[in-house]
């Protein structure tokens, strides 16, 4: 057991890193910083919170803004031309 | 020239002075952020920042520990740090190697058996807990002796020599359950 573990680690220990790697590191040094724009922590939770608060808000202004409307007037509608076949059917009994 | 020499030249705007800290530990930064994240191309950028990060805190480096003590620290941070963070990108790269299985499947199966038995030693070595993996890291990968451990993890070195009896049971059992198979 101890066995393979030692013969991983040789092997990664082998690994070598790139001959470049100080080229890079001296050039990232050397070559002049460029700002990033990074938003400080507290700024991003208030913005987090802020985007929140305006959707709740947001949400009850629309949900405020649905009145139930309620019509009291009946009206009633009736379909007659059915009514005129049973009459000509009386007739024919009649007949 | 020593470290507090080079240090003390950086400080007073020898920028170029400082390659010769690069060249003196780039192999054992490399190494111990291997032991982390045993992937090459990730041991490099993190090797690049640690150089870069250390360059730029190099004013609040007091000289009260060896600056080599004081480099480990940041190394073994920005590891932790990336594999925080890889932690929680966890769901999404399932997500996305799932799509990805096709065309990796050819070489994964052919390097597969061969690989094998280090991908259950890495798997074990990974699961261990941070402060255990970070003693093993160290006492393996760059073989520190526990005085020099326990001044990087700021603990005492009973704590690392506990740390490391703890490493070595869990590395056994879990590798007991697989490789005894």
């Amino acid at each position: 057991m101890q066995n393979i573990i030692e013969k991983f680690v040789d092997r990664e220990r082998l690994t070598g890193p790139n001959p470049f790697l100080l080229t890079r590191v001296m050039t990232k040094i050397t070559s002049p910083a460029v700002e990033k724009t990074i938003l400080h922590p507290s700024l991003k939770f208030a913005l987090v919170v802020g985007g929140l608060v305006s959707a709740v808000a947001g949400g009850i202004a629309l949900g405020s803004t649905y009145s139930t409307r309620t019509n009291n007037e009946k009206v009633l509608c009736i379909n007659d031309t059915q009514i005129e076949n049973f009459g000509f059917y009386y007739t024919i009994g009649e007949e | 020239m020593n470290d507090s020499d080079i240090i003390r030249n950086v400080l007073n705007g020898d920028q170029n002075k400082y390659s010769l800290i690069v060249e003196k530990y780039q192999s054992n930064v490399f190494r111990t952020v291997m032991g982390f994240v045993h992937q090459k191309e990730n041991a490099e950028e993190i090797t690049q920042d640690v150089f870069v990060k250390a360059y730029y805190s190099l004013k609040s480096f007091q000289g009260r520990s060896a600056f080599n003590t004081w480099l480990y620290r940041i190394t073994v941070n920005l590891c932790l740090n990336f594999l925080n963070k890889k932690k929680r990108r966890k769901i999404w790269s399932l997500f996305t190697d799932s799509f990805q299985l096709p065309m990796k499947e050819k070489f994964v199966i052919t390097q597969m058996e061969e690989a094998e038995e280090f991908r259950i030693v890495q798997k074990a070595i990974d699961s261990l807990s941070e402060k255990q993996r970070t003693a093993f890291v160290l006492s393996k990968y760059e073989e520190l002796s526990q005085k020099q451990i326990a001044s990087v993890m700021n603990i005492t070195e009973g704590a690392v020599e506990q740390l490391l009896q703890r490493a070595k049971i869990n590395l056994k059992k879990k590798l007991n359950r697989h490789v005894g198979k």
